[in-house]
């Protein structure tokens, strides 16, 4: 059996952690939280996941920051990055690029087309 | 994912996340999980929740999100369709339901869902201004509001703190247009427009592709932005599809008078953004909806006159549907 690719669930809000969960229980896929940009970073950097879905606005550190901090960071420097916000105007997804995701979804955002993308950028 | 976790199987996850969070909501988070539901699951950006006092002669606010003060202070007087829904415990969806003796200041009111303990409506919240790139109400945000309308009640079982008002999300300077003969129009991922009206469209593309069309002669274009190329199992099609959404923009434009063997074509987009595998395996999702592009153009007959396709990096297009000019900035890199 395939061993299971790790995926960094990050957003503040405990609705939306539960609803990715439940989305991607039941893939091929270990799921990790963080609760904020700084645990997002710090987990990033200890567990390694193999791609990682993160909200923008969250208290503290934001979305487009933890992008920036962890391409400029070795060991996740091609590590897919998809933010998940519900900043859907231009100036916010022209940052979101600017910053070095490597995907942008809007919230509300479709389960199907998201595990899509995931699928595809893991290779699967 | 603990065991205790597992939704209902036939709930949708959007529905289960609701359901399992306002069921185990603690005293005093029932509030903040209604509003983490209806601004991220629902993607609503201006609502309020009141509770019904007096079977429904007043309404308290009790949370509210980009309501100015003086409209809530208007909404509060329960009559129009929020009254209606206080009083009867009947909801009130937008285009499902008659808005008959709606009142002035609920203009723009898109739903409004009676939250309802027993046989008594405790509360009703009231939803306006939904977010920008949402489009229309499917039959999964129904269930949402059938789930928030079945437990919200659950917030006013708690002693009330009076209103709690969501700081305003941090408001973007908006770019100051330069006066100009044409029409500006940002496209949302998904989005199709087609149009005889001088306009530049701007899109942000990733992975996604646009497709952009345009008939010089006529001076009437058009663009779309897909994010898939074909439409996965169980979806209907829509723009967000290739194989859907360049039909789609082409009947757009002969409705407009234009004929094939007139239209032009540009690609864009695209990428094979950081992390997408680039060797081994199947054509990254970017390379993927090229591809598909470049098929349903040329079995379409349409020439494409230029494209800019692939690479690690975002793309930001203007094209104008007039004269099929396109200009693209980088981003990041």
């Amino acid at each position: 059996m395939a061993v299971p690719k790790k995926i960094l669930l990050v957003d503040d809000s405990p609705t939306v952690l539960l609803m990715e969960q439940l989305l991607l229980q039941n893939g091929p896929y270990e799921l990790l939280s963080a609760t904020s940009g700084a645990e997002a970073v710090e987990r990033a950097l200890k567990e390694r996941p193999e791609l990682i879905l993160m909200d923008v606005v969250m208290p503290g550190m934001d979305g487009f920051e933890v992008c920036r901090v962890l391409r400029a960071k070795e060991e996740t420097r091609t590590t897919p990055i998809i933010l998940v916000t519900t900043r859907g105007g231009p100036e916010h997804v022209e940052m979101g690029y600017e910053s070095g995701c490597s995907d942008y979804v809007t919230k509300p955002f479709d389960g199907n087309e998201l595990r899509a993308k995931i699928e595809s950028f893991l290779g699967q | 994912m603990s065991a205790d976790s597992k939704p209902d199987p036939v709930l949708r996850p959007r529905v289960a996340a609701a359901l399992k969070r306002l069921r185990d909501s603690r005293p005093g988070e029932a509030l903040g999980v209604i509003g983490e539901i209806v601004s991220q699951l629902l993607g609503c950006e201006e609502y309020a929740l009141f509770s019904v006092e007096a079977s429904g002669e007043s309404l308290l606010p009790v949370l509210a999100l980009g309501l100015a003060s003086e409209r809530l202070e208007l909404l509060v007087v329960p009559k129009g369709i929020i009254g209606q829904v206080a009083r009867h415990g009947v909801p009130y969806v937008m285009g499902r339901t008659s808005a008959l003796g709606a009142a002035a200041h609920e203009a723009g009111l898109t739903a409004c869902i009676p939250f309802v303990s027993g046989r008594r409506v405790c509360g009703v919240l009231a939803l306006f201004r939904m977010l920008p790139q949402k489009r229309g109400l499917s039959d999964e945000d129904l269930e949402l509001m059938d789930v928030l309308g079945s437990y919200g009640f659950i917030a006013f079982m708690e002693p009330q703190q009076g209103l709690i008002a969501l700081p305003e999300p941090a408001t973007v300077p908006l770019a100051v247009a330069e006066p100009s003969t044409f029409k500006a129009v940002y496209l949302q991922p998904g989005g199709v427009v087609a149009t005889s009206r001088p306009t530049e469209v701007t899109t942000i593309l990733g992975s996604c592709v646009a497709v952009c069309l345009w008939d010089e002669g006529l001076r009437v274009g058009g663009v779309n932005h897909f994010l898939l190329p074909t439409t996965p199992i169980g979806q209907p099609p829509s723009g967000r599809h290739g194989s859907a959404a360049i039909p789609m923009l082409l009947r757009e434009l002969e409705r407009l008078g234009c004929q094939r063997q007139h239209l032009r074509a540009k690609v864009f987009g695209g990428a094979h953004l950081i992390g997408t595998p680039l060797s081994g395996g199947a054509p990254s999702l970017g390379g993927r909806n090229a591809e598909l592009a470049r098929r349903v153009l040329a079995e379409a007959g349409i020439a494409v006159l230029a494209e800019d396709v692939g690479g690690t990096l975002g793309r930001k297009l203007r094209f104008r549907t007039d004269t099929g000019t396109a200009l693209i900035k980088m981003l990041g890199g």
